[in-house]
């Protein structure tokens, strides 16, 4: 059993009220932050932990203990998004990306929806967010020289959430970005204040030093290990993972079910701030009452406006 | 770049989906060349697009790219004197063709064109000067400089033999010396690459210290020597905006942001798109730099004015728009920006230069080659 661990996490929304028929098809972000929702995976072990109510749970933003509105699971639809690099160095993937992707089409609910994102030289949609679909446009995933890996991964966390929904982005690369006009720690920036939760499978496990990576581009400061390490924080600043398939699973594809299903057993606590200033960061805490022995995954806070 | 450059063993290689090992030799000549050599009559006979197609259909195009010009003579002298010539000029741009197609590869085929261009190179220079040479150059800079970024993924360092496009230029410079697109060529892309450059960039190499030895400019000093250069470039000049452009991201990452903007300014009033586009977007970099959001976000709202499509500018527009409270407009523009045919996103092409121009110095080669084959 783990020791148990009072991450502060947490979100951004700065977000709409919740209950209305309208804005739940779309949400209204105000200049400030009216509901705030917090995406918390509970695991003891490995397992994910189920049946947990508002009662089972503590929540400080800033420290200052607050009231917890509501607590969701299972039933909140799911919005994924997924990033796959189709970048010459990762060349060699291809052929599984495409087998992999059709896969995981297959794993959503009906009411789930994905969105798929290229990224080589540039960052192209190939699949607009839409439910599940029969023909996905597989051959759409084309290698393409270079690697625009921030670009799409800034692209994906702006995307709004309708408040009804969770998003779920998850990005399989080689994690070094050649091409970007997005620095990495723009990337983290945003990262901050998106609702998105963020997960980084980098495919290729194999240390490369930063002197070997050219800088195809002069604004971008990215393309070193150090860029990569700040993209890995972005996932985890999200709630998301960062990591190999061999941290995962054994493959991209277990590596997908297993962020899917820990992510689909995961909750969404939603609350009302009070007590503390609207602007600048928040460090949110969440536990889990009575037991000690779970690990407890999430946002680690949100930039109020 | 090196017009002499010899060319070097093969091994290992799969051509037109036959598998050939080192020691086959003998396949390898003959099955290459017969294929170089269907591919030639047809492009002679004016199917470039057949051409192009049977091209992509090679899976290992090392060998074509390498060896092309020597099966390319053997076809030239099968045919009559008077049609040599012609033959030449045939097989030069089938020579750009097959080096156009690897820069669609893995990386590691690029290299092998790159002997095409070096061979190409050196018959040219026992011809005289001729309109047609002209334009076959700049498309072979343009296909060099397209091709660079390739070669830098072969993870070529610090020593290694980078960057031959400006040499290349410098050559064509040489035959064409009022050509200004050769000139601006020259100018070393440093803003594009920090990489260590290998010493024959004699414009810029600085003069040697008092021992004798050449000292090494660091990327600073270099910057600042291709800014002066890029400078050299009158207001009345067919390239003033590019070398423009090209001063002001120069001048940024030389931390003068002032004089930068002054440029880019400049630039964007380019009527060229693809100019005015990276403009308009490196001056909302240079803004953030200075953290001047409001003047940023109007920046690149102009360079997704000029191109809607264009990720570079959408992105950086909506991550801008995002942190500062505007999220509906933020994911709208990206919403937008996927529904929009998105043509050339210029900055994804600007690391490779001259490359957007290949489809017209294609074209224009084409219709040489089309005049001496109705004069047949």
């Amino acid at each position: 059993v783990t020791a148990v661990r009072s991450l502060t996490l947490g979100v951004a929304i700065g977000a709409s009220v919740a209950g209305s028929a309208a804005q739940q098809t779309k949400p209204v972000f105000r200049t400030q932050t009216d509901v705030v929702s917090v995406s918390v995976a509970v695991y003891d072990g490995r397992r994910p932990v189920a049946g947990l109510g508002v009662p089972d749970f503590a929540l400080t933003d800033n420290k200052v203990t607050q009231a917890i509105d509501s607590v969701s699971a299972q039933e909140v639809p799911i919005d994924v998004t997924l990033l796959v690099d189709v970048s010459g160095s990762t060349a060699d993937h291809l052929v599984q990306y495409r087998s992999d992707v059709a896969q995981i089409a297959k794993l959503l609910r009906p009411d789930d929806r994905l969105r798929l994102l290229a990224f080589g030289t540039d960052v192209v949609e190939v699949l607009p967010l839409q439910r599940q679909s029969d023909a996905l446009p597989l051959h759409a995933l084309q290698m393409s020289g270079k690697t625009s890996l921030n670009d799409a991964l800034a692209d994906a966390l702006v995307r709004s959430v309708a408040f009804d929904r969770r998003h779920l982005a998850v990005a399989f690369t080689d994690g070094y970005d050649t091409m970007s006009v997005t620095t990495a720690d723009r990337v983290l920036e945003v990262a901050r204040q998106s609702e998105t939760v963020l997960h980084l499978v980098i495919t290729d496990s194999a240390s490369i030093p930063s002197s070997a990576i050219p800088r195809v581009w002069p604004l971008s400061a990215s393309m070193n290990a150090k860029g990569r390490e700040v993209l890995l924080e972005a996932a985890e600043v999200t709630g998301g993972r960062r990591g190999w398939p061999g941290v995962f699973s054994a493959s991209v594809l277990g590596a997908f079910k297993e962020i899917f299903n820990d992510f689909r057993a995961s909750y969404v606590l939603k609350y009302r701030p009070r007590g503390v200033p609207q602007g600048g960061w928040h460090d949110i805490g969440v536990t889990v009452l009575k037991q000690r022995g779970y690990t407890i995954r999430a946002r680690r806070g949100y930039g109020g406006l | 770049m090196n017009c002499g450059h010899a060319v070097a063993r093969v091994v290992g290689i799969a051509l037109a989906g036959v598998a050939l090992s080192s020691t086959e030799s003998s396949l390898i000549a003959r099955g290459p060349r017969e294929i170089a050599w269907a591919m030639l009559d047809a492009y002679h006979a004016g199917r470039h697009e057949q051409v192009v197609a049977d091209l992509k259909a090679v899976p290992d195009l090392r060998v074509m790219a390498r060896e092309f010009s020597r099966f390319a003579e053997a076809w030239i002298e099968r045919a009559p004197v008077d049609e040599r010539e012609d033959r030449f000029r045939t097989s030069a741009v089938a020579q750009l063709e097959v080096i156009r197609e690897t820069l669609d590869r893995p990386p590691a085929m690029y290299e092998s064109g790159r002997h095409g261009i070096e061979a190409y190179c050196r018959k040219f220079r026992e011809r005289a000067p001729s309109p047609f040479e002209q334009v076959w150059m700049l498309a072979s800079v343009a296909l060099l400089y397209g091709a660079h970024d390739e070669r830098m993924q072969l993870g070529v360092g610090p020593g290694g033999r980078i960057f031959p496009a400006e040499s290349h230029a410098r050559h064509a410079s040489s035959r064409f010396p009022s050509e200004p697109r050769f000139q601006l060529a020259a100018v070393p892309w440093y803003e594009v690459s920090t990489i260590s450059r290998q010493p024959d960039d004699r414009a810029l190499q600085p003069a040697p210290g008092p021992g004798g030895t050449a000292v090494k400019a660091d990327l600073a000093t270099r910057l600042a020597q291709a800014a002066t250069l890029l400078e050299a470039f009158p207001e009345g000049s067919p390239v003033h905006a590019e070398a423009q452009l090209r001063i002001g991201i120069v001048r940024y990452q030389l931390q003068e942001a002032a004089k930068s903007l002054a440029a880019l300014e400049m630039a964007a009033r380019s009527v060229d798109p693809f100019v005015a586009y990276l403009a308009h977007l490196s001056a909302g970099r240079v803004h953030e730099s200075l953290d001047r959001r409001g003047d940023a976000i109007v920046s690149y709202r102009a360079a997704v004015g000029i191109r809607p499509g264009a990720h570079s500018g959408a992105v950086s527009l909506a991550s801008l728009l995002f942190l500062t409270g505007a999220r509906d407009e933020a994911a709208a523009i990206m919403d937008a920006t996927a529904g929009t045919p998105a043509g050339v996103d210029p900055w994804r092409l600007y690391g490779s230069g001259d490359l957007r121009f290949w489809p017209s110095y294609r074209a224009r080669l084409h219709g040489f080659l089309g005049e001496r084959r109705s004069r047949r």
